[in-house]
């Protein structure tokens, strides 16, 4: 087991450097540099545009500018935000907390709610329940974020006033006061997840139901609520935390609409800000560290497998 | 004529027939299958029925509620409702239905390529995951401001944000198939690669990367509005149903309109690629896998 | 009976509430009350705080409450003494001598000298400071201390806008000596005499706090300020609404906000008319556009009053070469401006002489200002009418800047920032060799009229000179002067004593109170 997981973190090295020289490739065919965004429209002569670049190491080769940065990196400075000059590791540090809040309340959120639905609707032949479910799904895969966002805030905060829009304290400093503040982006973000999660929630149950042994426990005369749990539901939820799995690492991401629309200053606006602004030691930093967290992310899922399944074995 | 046919290709036959005869019987499917139809007919008949150019305006008449002369009232500029609806469904359905075909391709093609051929599998499947691990929004957002924004760049951006999903879906297939016995005898027979992908795991593969298809096209609709209200997505005055949305809602206090009905326009075609996925997966029922989130 | 005495009753409550209201003014009215934080919501990102290199609206909102200048605009945009107490001008108009005022002090209770000024000004015109602000100071050629509290500066030639430039704080605002090495980095760290200081500089959001020894003998009257990014428009508007900032005022808060808001109680709208404005800007250079009768073609094809009433409900004025807003340079109104009254066939007219009756071209944006896109698609939808097809061109900022910087565009819209003073307001738009003529716009006789004026040091005469250059500009047609909106600031009503510049900067801010 734990040959597996140093084989699969080793396994980052390669991806980290592929990724980055997609990254830097790619930034670099963006026609703009930030030297250009940092003079924006205020003056157009040339001169200073020259100085700029210079100053910033913009005027080296391409590939003479990815082996400097690859040599700081490797000496562990992942440099300088060209727009504010303060060290990216700062920048990322200081965003990553709301990033991550975020992430596990939406997941929270939508798991409380997706995964009894889901197992209900594939459970019950009620039509009541069934509604519902295709309600929920289609409202939460129907709606943009955008959309949905600005509406809570209408109805929740400024008509209701329960919830406060742009109050974000620190969860060590007020609990409660933060769970209220995070909780309209939370919910935003959990709905189409929620709708996703159900959606497979139930087609896993439906297709586990199917399998023998749980047709076998039914002959038996088990009492269903025995059977939902301990046959269907444990198996079932392979497909189910994969899922969840992923979507964990998409929202480590930053959930970039929902930053945008709540105010949030989190992972997501940081990254869009880096590329609009082609602040590129920041958006390298960005994308690397994000792919950190996916693939850690993708290790405690499969880790989390061996738990729910001891037929599975890593070596 | 049966003899003719692989293994494979029988039960694909079978199954699409079993598909195409239980969807008819299926009303969640066949309410589907005719919401979408009339969707269509709706997009691809635009310059018939739409009563007003959609990029004409009425300034005049700017956020006028419902009347009988502009049936779903007029936006911001004055233009008709309706008419960007009609309009708006056919560039939404237009990038929707090109970007996961452009995903399908792409993907399906890696995955059956990943599948079969052991010594790609690493080399594909570690892309597919590099890929992955990108951030989906920000991926889009890059490739938009590569290209510039617009029509062509969202369908490139959709689609390759969406190559690995069907690059998963269609490798198990792949997987499944190639160790069957009956497949080390074709090849014993002479038969060449691309012959046993062709009639044997492409129809293997082919149904639930179908079913997965329908499902990532609601997706779709909805990641084309992210990126329109980003003002990355479709471009003014051209109009897309998510774009209409991300407008109207800068002026909700003045009109509600603007942005309730192509809302509701975006939520009957979701209903229906819903309806229409969920009534396959439920005939399908085991086939499916790795739904992406987001 | 009942409903009679209840009728009394009614009358008494009425009476006494009405007692109350009109007692309300009388308790308010002792005067600004100390103290408090004001929050203020914006919708863009707060970037960098140096002084002298930073150039995003955000930036400057922020610094014009901790850098000041020789001289500062009051909120009627008359030049008032700031850091320099008086000054005077050689009759030559070449050498300018400043007294600065006593016991001005830095946030770290060093003293202001006449070192400082002529460090900030060197600061500036040092090429490796890479200060956008250079070209404004270019045409200095010396800087003397006389003694610690007088500065005299000599210029190469006589430059009528020199007093306005040294009230374009923060840009040409004064730090003390060895800025850099006193506060490491410029920009996220901050050493000035305005009268807040930096606190904090968060990920989306500045702190500022009082500063204890300003000047200006009891002000500011609030403890601190608050300024954060809230970039969606809709949820900047839903935090005022719920008290979570107590003003709203830059991009995103517009007419439509404003009539949100209208109705409401507790929130007063502030709205002026602004000295910046939109433009269609033209590539001279273009094949088409080098011929003046196509640029004038564009100008009467455009109906820039419907274009007003659709994009900014009306709320802006149609404007020429010179601000409305501004009477004391005598702006022409557009019937005195040639070009200005649309008319078709006039323009086909011109269009088929020039041989371009099947013109086609595009237009691209600037994504930053939100009315950019609007304008465009108006514009798109008027120049249908004389046959010209025009295509949108949307680009992320950073690819419109490098394209705007490189002339690379057909035409695009945008906003330029307006000044008071004539030359501040055109020189470099429209000078062949000005800085920011990404038109290549090269007309001798603008030019001529252009150096005259910054050189006449007589104010009559420079009126007739920009009268001439006015009427000359909207006969040429270097690009299209498209209208002069009005901008808005929304507050809650126990907001106090605060006010709006016409070039949107919010420095009454240090008159602001909170009435709590």
């Amino acid at each position: 087991m734990q040959t597996y997981i140093i084989k699969r973190l080793l396994f980052l090295i390669p991806v980290l450097f592929v990724v980055s020289v997609i990254v830097f490739s790619i930034i670099h065919l963006i026609p703009g540099d930030p030297a250009t965004v940092l003079l924006g429209t205020e003056a157009a002569d040339p001169g200073l545009l020259t100085r700029l670049k210079s100053s910033l190491g913009l005027d080296k080769p391409l590939h003479i500018q990815y082996a400097l940065w690859l040599g700081r990196v490797l000496k562990g400075d992942l440099g300088r935000s060209v727009r504010t000059g303060e060290p990216v590791l700062k920048l990322i540090l200081q965003r990553f907390p709301f990033t991550l809040e975020l992430a596990i309340y939406a997941l929270f959120l939508a798991v409380v709610v997706a995964i009894p639905m889901g197992t209900m609707a594939a459970t019950t032949s009620s039509k009541v329940v069934d509604i519902a479910f295709q309600t929920m799904t289609l409202f939460g895969l129907s709606t943009p974020a955008f959309w949905s966002g600005t509406m809570f805030i209408l109805l929740f905060s400024v008509h209701l006033g329960w919830f406060p829009i742009v109050n974000f304290p620190p969860f060590a400093a007020a609990p409660l006061k933060n769970l209220q503040g995070f909780f309209l982006p939370a919910l935003t973000v959990a709905i189409p997840n929620a709708a996703a999660m159900a959606r497979m929630a139930r087609a896993a149950v439906l297709e586990v139901s199917q399998q023998e042994y749980v047709k076998a426990a039914r002959a038996k005369g088990l009492p269903e609520k025995i059977v939902v749990f301990k046959h269907i539901l444990k198996n079932a939820m392979v497909p189910i935390i994969t899922l969840v799995g992923i979507i964990a690492g998409y929202l480590l991401g930053g959930t970039i609409i929902v930053e945008q629309v709540f105010a949030i200053p989190g992972l997501g606006r940081l990254s869009v800000e880096s590329v609009i602004q082609r602040d590129y030691p920041l958006l390298q930093a960005v994308v690397l560290f994000v792919t950190v967290g996916f693939v850690i992310v993708n290790l405690i899922v499969d880790l989390l497998y061996v738990f729910l399944n001891p037929k599975i074995r890593y070596g | 004529m049966d003899e003719a046919l692989t293994h494979e290709e029988r039960v694909f036959r079978t199954g699409a027939r079993r598909l195409l005869r239980g969807l008819l019987r299926n009303k969640k499917g066949l309410g589907g299958a005719a919401l979408l139809l009339a969707i269509f007919s709706i997009a691809f008949s635009a310059p018939l029925i739409a009563p007003y150019d959609p990029t004409t305006m009425h300034p005049a008449e700017r956020f006028s509620a419902p009347t009988s002369k502009f049936l779903l009232g007029t936006d911001f500029y004055g233009r008709d409702i309706l008419s960007r609806i009609i309009y708006g469904y056919r560039t939404s359905l237009y990038i929707a239905l090109s970007s996961v075909m452009l995903a399908v391709l792409l993907g399906g093609s890696l995955g059956v390529l990943a599948g079969y051929f052991h010594r790609l599998e690493t080399p594909i499947m570690r892309a597919m995951d590099v890929l992955f691990a990108f951030p989906v929004l920000l991926l889009a957002i890059t490739i938009v401001v590569i290209l510039g924004p617009g029509s062509l760049s969202t369908i490139l951006a959709i689609g390759i944000v969406y190559t690995p999903i069907f690059a998963r879906i269609a490798r198990a297939p792949a997987l499944a198939v190639k160790e069957e016995d009956y497949i080390e005898a074709a090849r014993a027979l002479g038969a060449s690669d691309w012959r046993v992908i062709a009639r044997h795991i492409l129809p293997n593969a082919a149904i639930p990367i179908f079913v997965q298809a329908t499902i990532e096209l609601a997706a779709a609709v909805i990641f084309e509005s992210s990126l329109s209200f980003l003002g990355l997505g479709t471009q003014p005055p051209q109009p897309s149903l998510g774009l209409m949305v991300s407008e109207g809602r800068g002026y909700l206090e003045l009109s509600p309109y603007a942005t309730v009905f192509p809302g509701a326009a975006i939520a009957l075609a979701v209903l229906g690629f819903n309806l229409l996925g969920d009534a396959l997966q439920d005939l399908l029922n085991p086939q499916l896998r790795g739904r992406r989130g987001g | 009976m009942r409903s009679n005495r209840f009728r009394v009753v009614l009358g008494l409550i009425t009476v006494l509430a009405l007692a109350l209201l009109l007692g309300g003014p009388q308790l308010q009215g002792q005067g600004p009350k100390r103290g408090g934080t004001l929050e203020i919501g914006i919708t863009q990102q707060i970037l960098n705080l140096d002084p002298h290199v930073a150039t995003a609206f955000s930036s400057f909102r922020v610094m014009e409450h901790i850098y000041e200048g020789l001289l500062r605009y009051d909120n009627e945009l008359n030049l008032q003494p700031a850091l320099a107490e008086s000054w005077t001008v050689s009759p030559d108009g070449k050498v300018y001598t400043f007294k600065l005022r006593s016991g001005v002090k830095f946030h770290d209770g060093s003293t202001l000298t006449a070192e400082d000024v002529k460090y900030s000004f060197e600061r500036i015109l040092n090429p490796d400071t890479k200060s956008p602000q250079r070209s404004r100071l270019e045409l200095i050629e010396q800087i003397e201390i006389i003694n610690p509290l007088e500065v005299r500066i000599t210029l190469k030639e006589p430059f009528a806008p020199f007093l306005e430039t040294m009230a374009l704080a923060p840009g040409i605002g004064i730090v003390p000596k060895d800025f850099e090495a006193k506060v490491g980095d410029p920009k996220v760290k901050t050493l000035g005499t305005g009268p807040f200081k930096l606190v904090e500089f968060g990920p989306d959001f500045v702190r500022l706090a009082r500063h204890g020894e300003y000047w200006q003998e009891g002000l500011p009257y609030l403890d601190g300020l608050l300024i954060r990014q809230i970039p969606d428009p809709a949820t900047l508007r839903a935090a005022l609404r719920t008290g979570e900032v107590d003003l709203i005022f830059g991009f995103g808060v517009d007419v439509t906000a404003a009539g949100a808001f209208a109705g409401l109680g507790n929130f007063e709208v502030i709205s002026l008319p602004e000295l910046s404005y939109s433009l269609l800007g033209i590539q001279n250079q273009r094949a088409a556009f080098q011929d003046v009768r196509v640029r004038r073609a564009l100008s009467l094809a455009i109906d820039r009053q419907q274009l007003i009433e659709i994009v900014y409900f009306g709320r802006a004025a149609v404007g020429g070469p010179l601000p409305p807003a501004v009477a004391k340079w005598e702006p022409l109104p557009p019937s005195a401006l040639p070009n200005y009254t649309p008319d078709i066939d006039r323009a086909k007219q011109l269009l088929k002489e020039a041989g371009h009756e099947e013109l086609s071209f595009k237009i691209m944006p600037i994504p930053t200002v939100p009315d950019a896109l609007k304008i465009a698609q108006v514009i798109q939808e008027q120049l249908k009418a004389v046959g010209i097809t025009a295509e949108i061109e949307s680009v992320d900022f950073a690819t419109f800047l490098q394209r705007w910087r490189e002339s690379d565009f057909d035409t695009f819209v945008s906003l330029n920032s307006g000044f008071t003073e004539p030359d501040l307001h055109l020189y470099r738009h429209v000078f062949s060799q000005g800085t920011t003529n990404v038109f290549k716009f090269n007309d001798p006789e603008t030019d001529r009229l252009l150096q005259e004026g910054r050189t006449t040091l007589d104010f009559e005469k420079r009126v007739q000179i920009y009268k001439e250059l006015q009427i000359r500009l909207a006969d040429q047609v270097p690009f299209l002067f498209l209208a002069y909106a009005d901008i808005f600031a929304i507050k809650r009503s126990d907001v106090k004593g605060f006010a709006l510049l016409p070039t949107q900067s919010i420095v009454s801010v240090r008159e602001t109170w909170l009435d709590r």
